[in-house]
């Protein structure tokens, strides 16, 4: 009998100590309570709670669905953090890449000791916009090899195919996958530069090819890059163009001047969901050397701009050079 | 520091490359392309915490209000004892490694070794090849200041000549093999270190002579051409070309002989534009070798051997500084009693008409003989130690140089830097770090030596550039966060940046090699960039051209910005 007491005992001061009986209450809210994510994605949401009465207990919170069921498989969410007695949590829910395309009614719940309160969160999950293509006559490239492009996103970690090109004589074939690993666009300019830019939609996140690699099939026969603009050349002069492919998760406006002490940038963009090509034209320029650039943006390569390949010679080298861990 | 790989770019990445193949098996594409370059993320580095423990602060010369213009030196960082390390005879129990050599290796970290086991024994020993046959040396991570201790059990590096290989393992040429009737002996090892493993490989071929004291040159083709080196006295007109593939090396003599056309002892020789090696001293004579074939020499312009200017520099130093153009400073006209060394400096441009190559300029603040020079990522020159008292290593207090001085190629001129801790003259080195700060270590334990300035330990400089006016340590450097850790010749790259609101140069620096104030390695090129989508977090820069340029190897790419802060330099390798 008097274990069991003790235990008891134990028990309820356990209680008391983690959870004390909270005076007055708690409200939850989350912002936006309507996030969009992309399968494959996640997604952050700011999930505020609200004291009255002189409440002072801890908050816990979790994620359910809103008829207080246990989450679909596919939806992982992760409080940071996941306990707190007022102000503000941060909550990313992840969405498996293979989770249906669909709003799910979730809700966020909050519990303190006797008290629960929840919070209403729609969470629209979309699929990946589709993988924009198209066949490009490619400038300069050997006669009659064949080979293909390696196009390398340069917001990834690691070396990571976006898309791949095959190459027949001269015609570069290409389809790019939507890129989920984009980063958030960042507009800080920085130090030292001065801003002026804006973005319709600041959550948007956007990623870039800014490499694109090609190989020829034959190990013998010289590879080479890709260079996309109204010509190829080193040096910077006023009105040479250059593009990227650019992607967005969204469609978004990104307006403004960025000034910094070498570089006036003027961005007139008009990303559309999916692929772009971003182009820099240079407005002036010293020493070959642009100092002022304007950034434009199109769903299609303008007719004036070309893909030109670039001949890289064969290293001498060929097998004597192996590969080795590199810093930090 | 790394930012870790996103695991689930691994499977997209294998289902994309099982597309690719299956696209390229549909074009009937047998063979397979050529090795990618990997392109890698970094961040920046805080260098904070390394100043806690290697910083100026509290050292006596550090004046915080001057750092923003003359740097300063930091703590002294005691260098570890090793198994094979002897600094003085009667003393068993001195086994600290003196860095009298050093190598910046692809992974960040610096190789040093000094004397080896017995290169100090007082008795002649008739079996040399077993009494001299073993160097303790370190590997020190100049981030963690942490030490590896990698004993190399075949032979006493001390005195050896050395540049890095293609894949970035060092070539070492030659050693040392203890005294006989008085004179020293050199050895015919190869020997080379793989920062991959951290071992060392004897090389079953021995070179054709026995070198101690040789220059080693890494070449445009991709081979090591051996020079130089004395043994019992004698010198030796044999050069050699040496290929290495893996642990196998294949090795030519070169039907044409050194003469005097290069200085026995570590001839300053460098791979110019057109491929030639490039001879700048320590004679007063200058020429081009030229290592194809049977080899050649040629002189400057056709006009027959060529005086540099007047003087021959023992000891003195040569950068090139820029495509084709060389710095010589300092050096003694001899080593004798009389012989005192010489501030005087010169440029030599191989780019102007002949006859006008060389043109004297301002000169050091101070003569100097047995001083490091050393190119910063800004394309300045930076020269430290050394003594300006006559004879081979005057040590007398009135003749140490402590003061360290700074060159700018533009203006030509010299300021003087910060004043270093230790005298650090014959047997010192000087060593360009990936962050931007320089390793100066050695000095001391030579004939006639005082023991107590035998230094086995560094001092790292911490230059101008990387202080606020108020002697607080830059935060805003131009970063670089992704770079390929493999660039073919020519390429045009992208790296990501970040901090990049003003960029002037872009900056490639062979890591460098250095022992006896000759740097084997040490090099500079200016890269073309293209700013224009910089506002969107990315440069596109062009590898060097060709391997004249730059032989293959591992380079350091660095930002500067328009203050003169340089970015971390990323190693990239170039093939």
């Amino acid at each position: 009998m008097h274990k069991y007491l003790l235990t008891f005992t134990l028990g309820l001061l356990a209680a008391c100590t983690s959870n004390p009986s909270p005076n007055g209450s708690f409200t939850l809210s989350a912002s936006p309570a309507s996030p969009t994510l992309t399968q494959g994605d996640n997604a952050i949401i700011a999930v505020n709670v609200s004291t009255s009465g002189g409440f002072s207990g801890n908050v816990n919170l979790s994620l359910e669905q809103a008829d207080g069921s246990a989450l679909p498989r596919g939806i992982t969410p992760s409080f940071s953090p996941a306990s707190l007695s007022a102000g503000s949590s941060t909550l990313s829910v992840s969405a498996e890449g293979s989770l249906a395309a669909q709003t799910y009614a979730l809700r966020v719940k909050g519990v303190a000791g006797s008290l629960t309160q929840t919070t209403p969160l729609d969470l629209r999950v979309v699929v990946p916009p589709p993988a924009r293509g198209g066949s490009l006559s490619l400038r300069e490239w050997p006669s009659g090899q064949n080979g293909r492009l390696d196009l390398e996103g340069l917001g990834l970690a690691g070396t990571v195919v976006l898309g791949s090109a095959t190459i027949t004589a001269g015609t570069v074939s290409y389809s790019l996958e939507s890129s989920s690993n984009s980063d958030p666009l960042s507009l800080t300019p920085p130090d030292g530069c001065t801003s002026t830019v804006t973005a319709s939609a600041p959550d948007a996140k956007v990623d870039a090819v800014a490499q694109i690699s090609a190989y020829l099939g034959s190990a013998t026969t010289p590879s080479g890059y890709v260079q996309i603009g109204n010509r190829a050349t080193a040096g910077a002069a006023v009105d040479d163009q250059e593009a990227l492919l650019y992607y967005a998760d969204k469609a978004v406006q990104v307006m403004g001047t960025e000034t910094c002490p070498d570089l006036t940038t003027i961005f007139n963009l008009s990303l559309s969901t999916g692929w772009n090509y971003l182009i820099s034209r240079v407005t002036a320029a010293a020493q070959g050397k642009a100092i002022a650039v304007e950034l434009t943006s199109s769903p299609t390569l303008p007719p004036n701009l070309k893909w030109y390949y670039r001949t890289l010679g064969v290293s001498s080298l060929g097998h004597l050079t192996k590969k080795l861990p590199l810093m930090r | 520091m790394g930012k870790p790989y996103r695991d689930f770019a691994q499977p997209k990445r294998l289902i994309v490359a099982l597309i690719m193949l299956a696209l390229l098996a549909a074009c009937g594409v047998t063979e397979q392309p050529q090795e990618d370059s990997t392109y890698i993320e970094a961040q920046g580095l805080d260098l904070n915490p390394v100043w806690a423990v290697q910083g100026c602060e509290g050292t006596p010369n550090d004046i915080p209000s001057q750092r923003h213009e003359k740097g300063c030196f930091g703590k002294i960082l005691q260098w570890p004892d090793g198994s094979y390390a002897w600094n003085r005879p009667g003393d068993p129990t001195n086994k600290a490694i003196m860095p009298i050599h050093a190598t910046l290796l692809p992974s960040g970290k610096v190789l040093t070794f000094g004397p080896g086991d017995s290169t100090y024994s007082a008795v002649e020993d008739p079996d040399y090849a077993s009494a001299h046959n073993k160097n303790s040396t370190d590997i020190w991570d100049p981030i963690t200041n942490t030490h590896t201790l990698v004993n190399n059990t075949q032979t006493e590096l001390f005195c050896a000549g050395h540049a890095a290989l293609p894949d970035g393992r060092t070539f070492v040429a030659g050693g040392h093999l203890g005294k006989k009737d008085g004179k020293y002996l050199g050895t015919t090892t190869v020997n080379l270190f793989d920062s991959l493993t951290n071992t060392w490989t004897l090389l079953d071929t021995p070179m054709y002579v026995p070198r101690w004291y040789p220059s080693v040159t890494a070449l445009a083709n991709g081979e090591m051409m051996i020079i130089g080196g004395i043994n019992y006295g004698q010198d030796f007109d044999q050069i050699e070309v040496w290929r290495v593939e893996g642990n196998t090396a294949t090795k030519r003599l070169l039907a044409v002989p050194k003469l005097n056309r290069a200085h026995p002892q570590y001839p300053w020789l460098t791979v110019t534009s057109s491929g030639k090696v490039f001879v700048s001293g320590q004679e007063n004579k200058l020429g081009y070798f030229d290592p194809t074939g049977d080899g050649r020499w040629e002189d400057l312009g056709g006009r027959g051997a060529r005086s540099r200017d007047g003087m021959v520099r023992n000891s003195g130093t040569s950068v090139m500084y820029a495509k084709d153009k060389f710095l010589v400073a300092g050096g003694s006209p001899g080593d004798g009693d009389t012989d005192l060394p010489v501030n005087s400096a010169v440029v030599i441009d191989l780019n102007q008409p002949p006859g006008q190559e060389v043109r004297p300029i301002s000169p050091m603040k101070n003569p100097r003989r047995h001083h490091n020079a050393t190119i910063l990522p800004d394309g300045t020159v930076w020269v430290n130690g050394g003594t300006k008292g006559p004879g081979v290593n005057n040590q007398a207090l009135e003749n140490r140089v402590y003061e360290s001085e700074l060159w700018n190629p533009i203006t030509e001129q010299w300021n003087p830097t910060a004043v270093a801790q230790k005298f650090r003259s014959y047997h010192s080195t000087s060593l360009l770090l990936p962050d931007g700060r320089v390793m100066t270590g050695g000095g001391g334990r030579c004939d006639g030596c005082n023991p107590q300035d035998d230094n086995t330990d560094v001092e790292v400089y911490w230059p101008p550039y990387l202080f606020n006016p108020d002697g607080s340590l830059v935060t805003q450097r131009p970063e670089i966060t992704r770079y390929p850790t493999q660039v073919r010749y020519g390429q045009r790259f992208s790296v990501r940046v970040q901090n990049a609101g003003d960029i002037r140069k872009v900056t490639w620096l062979r890591l460098g090699s250095v022992t006896h104030s000759v740097n084997f390695d040490q090099r500079i090129n200016y890269l073309d960039f293209s700013n224009t989508f910089r506002s969107t977090g990315f440069l596109y820069i062009k590898a060097p051209e060709n391997p004249n340029l730059a032989p293959p190897g591992f380079y350091m790419l660095f930002l500067v910005d328009g203050k003169g802060v340089p970015s971390v330099g990323r190693i990239i390798q170039i093939r």
